[in-house]
């Protein structure tokens, strides 16, 4: 083949594929007006997990179906990856996330954060009960402690020199490494530790309550649809006024 | 398409990560490459047991997949008796890896060079150990080296399975990153830059090399 027809057929390629991409953006995300497309990572019990059926449940799950039938609209879930929701909600094709996310301003310029619909969630440090306790951060100065990424834990427990920062993925991680003696302490909010030890036993561990933090939880929407915001914002206020938040937080232990 | 704030910002994590990942990477490498050496020798020099070994130890870690093996590394070994830190977890079980693969390789590489050379070595009064240091060896590398290089690429972008143990090397700081900015797109755009450079470098040394080894050859 001569220069010209490759240069030719490279130029074509890269054409359709520019082409195709700028279609792509260029699409209306989900204008449906009957359902809502919600996003969440179904491992972090007691906000969203599977059953023994593989059913998607659990706090914020309830939450955004109760969101969903106020403002008339089926509530479609998508299981999937951390790093496969953000994006998706970004590009518009998921309209909600509800994960148990905690907000932060740096997080804001991404996406839209709801107000929190569950707050003061006190942060513990776990120790195998063979270990001598850790009460304060300033105890896990030198000790090796594992947090979950990008759980409030990680965001406050970065900010400090003194602990040996260990970060996994999910709670089931955690105390499996804290368990065959790989690490120290695990510091959590302490709603997302409590489903663990429906099959564990507490006595084997001990529990220390952090003085100065608490974890809130909101939903994510999508930055594509402002006007979705205003109307899931005020379903959930409606919701904690009538009760029906405080009703759920009881059906799954919260207070 | 990359986004220079982003990185900026964050550009200490970026920097430990690569440099974490270099690390693993070249060790891990390391321990792939003379344990591969080393495995190919026996598996072409000695018959009997010591060479199903060896086939067996390929078998296994080649049919397995590397994540089971940086679990096993990570959760087992301790309750053997032997604890390593979370990285030297990663870098054995990776290397581990590695010299499976590299071992076939040179094996593969070991029988181009004809049994007559071999043999022309020894009536020239070689030792088997010189001709396996100056005939052989030579040889062999130098017909598998693209091949060796497509497994150390391949090596550089598993230590991205470190993260699994919680290992922080650049995957795993392109996560850290994640959960901060909640910008995905963004981490992963710098981050596959980052891993396109480290492997571009390493493909560059690999041809040279390729250059170098072939300079004296006529082909026949």
């Amino acid at each position: 083949m001569n220069y010209g027809l490759q240069l030719l057929l490279i130029t074509l390629g890269f054409g359709s594929i520019t082409f195709w991409i700028y279609q792509r953006k260029s699409q209306v995300p989900n204008t449906d007006m009957t359902r809502i497309i919600v996003g969440t990572n179904a491992e972090y019990p007691p906000f969203s997990f599977k059953d023994h059926d593989g059913e998607i449940v659990g706090f914020d799950i309830d939450i955004v179906k109760e969101v969903g039938k106020r403002l008339n609209r089926t509530i479609v879930l998508q299981d999937m990856s951390f790093t496969m929701l953000l994006p998706k909600l970004q590009s518009g094709s998921l309209q909600i996330v509800a994960t148990g996310a905690s907000p932060s301003p740096e997080r804001e310029k991404q996406v839209f954060f709801t107000k929190p619909y569950l707050m003061n969630d006190p942060l513990v440090i776990i120790t195998r009960a063979d270990h001598a306790p850790l009460k304060t951060v300033a105890d896990l100065t030198g000790q090796e402690v594992i947090v979950n990424d990008g759980f409030t834990a990680d965001l406050y427990l970065s900010a400090f020199t003194g602990p040996i920062i260990k970060r996994l993925p999910t709670v089931a991680d955690a105390f499996l490494t804290l368990i065959s003696q790989r690490a120290d302490a695990f510091v959590s909010a302490r709603t997302s530790i409590e489903p663990f030890f429906e099959h564990a036993d507490r006595s084997k561990f001990t529990i220390c309550q952090l003085p100065d933090i608490t974890d809130s939880y909101v939903l994510l929407v999508s930055r594509k649809f402002p006007e979705l915001l205003a109307r899931v914002q005020q379903a959930l206020d409606a919701m904690e006024q009538d009760g029906t938040i405080a009703t759920i937080k009881q059906k799954w232990n919260l207070s | 398409m990359i986004n220079f704030t982003l990185f900026s910002t964050y550009s200490n994590e970026f920097i430990q990560g690569t440099l974490l990942t270099l690390k693993i990477a070249s060790i891990g490498c390391l321990i792939g490459i003379t344990g591969g050496i080393l495995l190919a020798l026996i598996q072409t020099n000695i018959k009997g047991p010591f060479s199903w070994l060896v086939a067996i130890y390929t078998t296994i870690i080649r049919g397995t997949p590397m994540l089971i093996q940086i679990m096993f590394v990570y959760f087992l070994l301790p309750e053997l008796g032997l604890k390593l830190s979370d990285v030297w977890s990663a870098i054995i079980a990776i290397g581990l890896n590695s010299s499976a693969y590299v071992s076939q390789i040179i094996r593969s590489g070991i029988n181009t060079v004809g049994t007559g050379q071999r043999e022309a070595a020894y009536v020239l009064g070689l030792t088997h150990f010189q001709t396996i240091r100056f005939i052989i060896l030579p040889q062999a590398i130098r017909a598998v080296l693209p091949a060796l290089g497509n497994e150390l690429i391949t090596l550089i972008k598993d230590t991205s399975l470190a993260s699994t143990i919680g290992v922080m090397e650049l995957s795993k700081r392109a996560y850290f990153v994640q959960t901060r900015t909640f910008d995905v797109l963004g981490v992963y755009g710098i981050v596959a830059a980052i891993y396109l450079v480290i492997t571009s470098v390493l493909s560059l040394l690999v041809y040279y090399l390729e250059q170098r080894m072939n300079r004296n050859v006529t082909r026949s």
